[in-house]
């Protein structure tokens, strides 16, 4: 019996009724995908919502810049939808909704979650997996497999070098797996293979293959020389210079890091780039044992972040400055440098940074101790206490912790507790940039 | 002949609208309700399909659609069928090495109710049963298997077509991983997750009609997120509604039993708890599983204890020594059976050292403590260990040896390397270490008992901010 009349597709009153006794051959849900598409025919405000669910295959009457741009326009609406969701919620919604399977979308969560990621690296991680998520449903024949592939494997990337800032290597190792294969197979766009490489070695430098993440960097680096790929090129030489601080050659990474923030004045393209070397450059002057240096650059730190910085980078200023003065020749001003690292230790962990809150606190015990002012010390050790509920502590900084603490509780002499303690988080923090 | 029928008079149909699509797609409305609504606006915006839908004769598009709405959820066989497949292939991928989860979003034969129905059984086991034997890192890896399950099953259930299923039918399937994933997050610590992840539970409950199968795994999902926001009382109902379910099974029922008995101990009602736990542990030709009898059993020993009941206490600790050799034996281990090393079991340990305790053979009751806490944190299970920890300072303390008692306390390096471990009760440990080292050496620190209860209350916190539904070991 026919069902859609056969010149027109309008549908007829047998074909309810065969539906109805469940009699219909061809099945309710090709039925439904044709009076779907009749009705996006017949209705130009029905077919609006029906291209973007996918149930039509009338094309779109705008051209492919149009839909795109429309696409990126409209992703604000969908991410403000999202993010108000529980990740469940969301998950279910862009697995079921096309709405949200939008290349648009995918990359506004994507920027989304690299804006937020040196602030708040938990959230942002949240973003980073939905943007994963909704890559995942991106349809090839749309978008074209390479762009598909592209999207995936930067988000993957992203979520990957999330996961690695909050202390989780292994699931970081499978997405970076994952953005590896993907790219693999993607457009062969260099800049994409690029941000997908760089993030597999900043992981391989979190678990202590520098080497490995040296030697991989040179290929980014051989092709990072063009004008418009130098955020990448800046990218390898972060990532040299820590590699170098982790291999006890801070006078390398200082000569590094200079010549990339000389590079890197005046842009303004990238201003968290630049005072993010500038942080590494006094970091790596303090680990060589040149204070004023470090001290000039914090100062330069202030005056670029005139607009006011956030609690946890007032209290990394603060941690550096403290170890910045007490290693001041003669004999350090450790006056001050007590008052900025007790400092630091709030800030820092009012911020939720309980590892850097951790070192600043240890070094402020080391400052007392050798200000012979035992009593004060170890009464800080106890205090440290309250840095232990900390959930940024991972579990050998938890042990270090604890560990100290039952030393200078039994006695021991504090030097050589406190340098164990110092050396395990100070190589942890180093792994976490 | 019948007088011509007019077409049913109906309110203006709108147009579609996304929010009747994102219903569709989240299994909130069916494939006819949609292909309800597209008719009903095509018979008003299309001259040609107004007039289609008069021949052979007018029909009534609502009522004929509800009607095959019915009829595609008559689907038994069908899915009786699937079921099958299903078995088959699970064997077909075994038998290649190949495990199915990973490959259940890339291969559309796994994509059935079947599988997923599978999967939330799978984690389902997990949480009733706890921790397996032997399991190296305490109960929040269970949790997190529990999870992996539930999360596969999640994305195999919205890749389902709900006109083929029956949108009820998802939505039961979806309220059992939502109520099972609840129990799983509040056994990781995920409080907030947990209850957002039980209220979706309970709302796909409802829209599924509220079936009865479903209410114990509700009602257990609701107990822990209860406790998990410091509602104790509440808890003990749901725990005490779900041991006398008519839909439970046995397995449910011993949880419950369990997790209530827990509760009634630490309020300090150890012979409510023995109440509870007996009927359990005598009825006959139950279905649980090893792992859940012997926490049973270790129970009943710690609430005999409690009660003071020594030849009780000494009894059902004989049942739970016999009920570990009869298992070691079925494992094969039973040639170390009644020998006299130490207990591989720390949880034996534990409650033999509770006995021990109680019949005033303290150099004994250490030596059990001490396997206790040493099996426990191989184990890296912090807080069953923290429970061994705590007695070891309560006994040296009142046996009037401050040093040992110090020494001990300090010595947590390996509580904070277990995976999971409560920050906050590896705090108040520290503090107590910081308390019982500030007195002189040789000297009982002041206050020691005070801060000794402040942090056994902290590890009862700790557990119960975990759920009791699906954990492991709790000795205390």
């Amino acid at each position: 019996m026919m069902g859609l009349d056969r010149h027109h597709g309008h549908v007829t009153g047998a074909m309810v009724e065969e539906l109805r006794r469940g009699t219909d051959r061809r099945g309710p849900a090709q039925r439904l995908r044709h009076t779907l598409d009749h009705l996006a025919a017949a209705c130009p405000e029905c077919r609006a919502v029906l291209q973007v669910y996918g149930h039509t295959d009338r094309e779109p009457s705008a051209s492919w810049e149009t839909v795109l741009g429309a696409e990126l326009r409209a992703a604000g609406g969908l991410v403000a939808e999202l993010v108000h969701l529980s990740p469940y919620r969301a998950q279910g919604l862009i697995l079921g909704s096309p709405r949200f399977q939008r290349w648009g979308l995918a990359m506004r969560m994507v920027e989304m979650a690299d804006r937020e990621a040196p602030s708040s690296p938990r959230e942002a991680e949240v973003v980073a997996a939905l943007a994963v998520a909704i890559a995942d449903q991106l349809d090839e024949a749309r978008y074209t497999p390479e762009i598909v592939l592209d999207a995936r494997a930067r988000a993957e990337a992203l979520h990957g070098d999330l996961l690695r800032r909050l202390g989780n290597l292994p699931a970081a190792e499978r997405a970076l797996d994952r953005a590896g294969s993907l790219i693999a197979r993607g457009s062969g766009g260099e800049p994409f293979r690029a941000e997908v490489e760089l993030a597999r070695c900043r992981w391989l430098v979190a678990v202590g293959r520098a080497g490995e993440a040296v030697k991989r960097c040179r290929w980014v680096a051989r092709w990072a020389r063009e004008p418009d790929h130098e955020h990448l090129a800046w990218g390898v030489e972060s990532i040299v210079a820590r590699a170098e601080l982790l291999d006890g050659k801070p006078d390398r990474a200082v000569a590094r890091l200079e010549r990339l923030v000389r590079r890197m004045r005046g842009r303004d393209a990238r201003p968290a780039l630049e005072w993010k070397a500038r942080l590494d450059l006094a970091e790596a002057r303090c680990a060589a044992g040149r204070p004023r240096g470090a001290l000039d650059d914090l100062a330069r730190l202030r005056v670029l972040a005139a607009d006011g910085l956030p609690e946890h980078q007032k209290g990394r200023l603060l941690s550096l400055e403290g170890r910045a003065l007490a290693a001041l020749a003669p004999d350090g001003r450790p006056g001050e440098a007590g008052e900025a690292l007790a400092a630091a230790g709030s800030a820092l962990q009012a911020a939720g940074r309980g590892l850097e809150a951790a070192l600043a606190l240890v070094e402020l015990v080391g400052l007392e101790v050798e200000q012979g002012r035992p009593e004060q010390a170890r009464a800080r050790v106890e205090g440290l206490t309250e840095l232990l509920a900390s959930p940024d502590l991972p579990p050998p900084a938890l042990a270090a912790v604890v560990d100290l603490q039952a030393a200078i509780r039994r006695g021991e002499a504090p030097a050589e507790p406190l340098r164990r303690c110092h050396r395990l988080l100070s190589g942890l923090l180093l792994r976490r940039f | 002949m019948s007088p011509t029928r007019q077409p049913p008079e109906h309110p203006p149909a709108a147009h579609l609208t996304e929010h009747l699509f994102d219903a569709w797609s989240t299994g909130q409305a069916d494939l006819f309700t949609v292909l309800g609504a597209a008719l009903l606006h095509l018979e008003e915006c299309c001259p040609g399909c107004r007039e289609g839908l008069r021949r052979p004769e007018p029909v009534d598009v609502r009522a004929a659609l509800a009607e095959g709405a019915a009829r595609a959820l008559l689907r038994a066989e069908e899915l009786e069928e699937e079921g099958r497949r299903l078995g088959d292939l699970l064997a077909e991928l075994a038998a290649a090495g190949v495990d199915p989860e990973e490959r259940a979003l890339d291969d559309e034969r796994l994509q059935t109710l079947a599988f997923a129905d599978h999967l939330a059984a799978l984690a389902g086991s997990l949480l009733d049963e706890g921790v397996p034997e032997g399991f190296p890192e305490g109960a929040r890896p269970v949790a997190t298997a529990a999870v992996a399950h539930l999360e596969t099953a999640y994305q195999v259930l919205l890749r389902l077509e709900p006109a083929w299923y029956g949108a009820p039918r998802l939505r039961y399937a979806e309220a059992r991983v939502f109520l099972s994933m609840a129990r799983a997050q509040v056994a990781r610590g995920d409080h907030e997750a947990a209850t957002e992840t039980a209220s979706m539970g309970a709302e796909a409950w409802f829209q599924a009609g509220e079936p009865e199968t479903l209410h114990p795994l509700l009602l257990l999902a609701m107990a822990d997120v209860a406790l998990a926001i410091g509602k104790k009382g509440r808890a003990l109902r749901f725990f005490t509604e779900v041991a006398s379910h008519r839909a439970a099974t046995d397995a449910h029922r011993a949880v419950a039993a369990l997790a209530a008995a827990r509760l009634e101990r630490w309020a300090g009602e150890p012979v409510a708890a023995v109440r509870r736990l007996l009927p359990v542990l005598q009825a006959e030709e139950q279905e649980i599983g090893q792992g859940l009898e012997r926490r049973l059993r270790a129970e009943l020993v710690l609430a005999t204890a409690a009660a003071g009941d020594a030849t009780a206490a000494g009894k059902a600790l004989a049942e739970l020594v016999a009920g570990l050799d009869e298992a070691d034996d079925r494992a094969g281990g039973g040639a170390d059976a009644g020998s006299e090393g130490p207990p591989a079991d720390p949880l034996e340990a534990f409650a033999r050292g509770r006995v021990f305790l109680l019949a005033g053979r303290r150099l004994a009751a250490e030596g059990d403590l001490l396997e206790a806490r040493r099996g426990y944190l191989a184990r890296g299970d912090g807080l069953a260990a923290t429970a061994a920890h705590l007695a070891l300072l309560g006994l040296r303390l009142q046996d009037g040896r401050p040093d040992q008692a110090r020494a001990l306390a300090s010595d947590l390096g390996p509580f904070a390397l277990c995976p999971g471990m409560d920050r906050d009760l590896l705090a108040g440990l520290s503090e107590l270490a910081g308390a019982l080292w500030g007195a002189a050496v040789g000297e009982p620190p002041a206050g020691a008992t005070e801060a000794l209860a402040g942090a056994e209350r902290m590890l009862i916190g700790a557990h119960t901010r975990r759920g009791l539904s699906a954990r492991g070991d709790v000795p205390t």
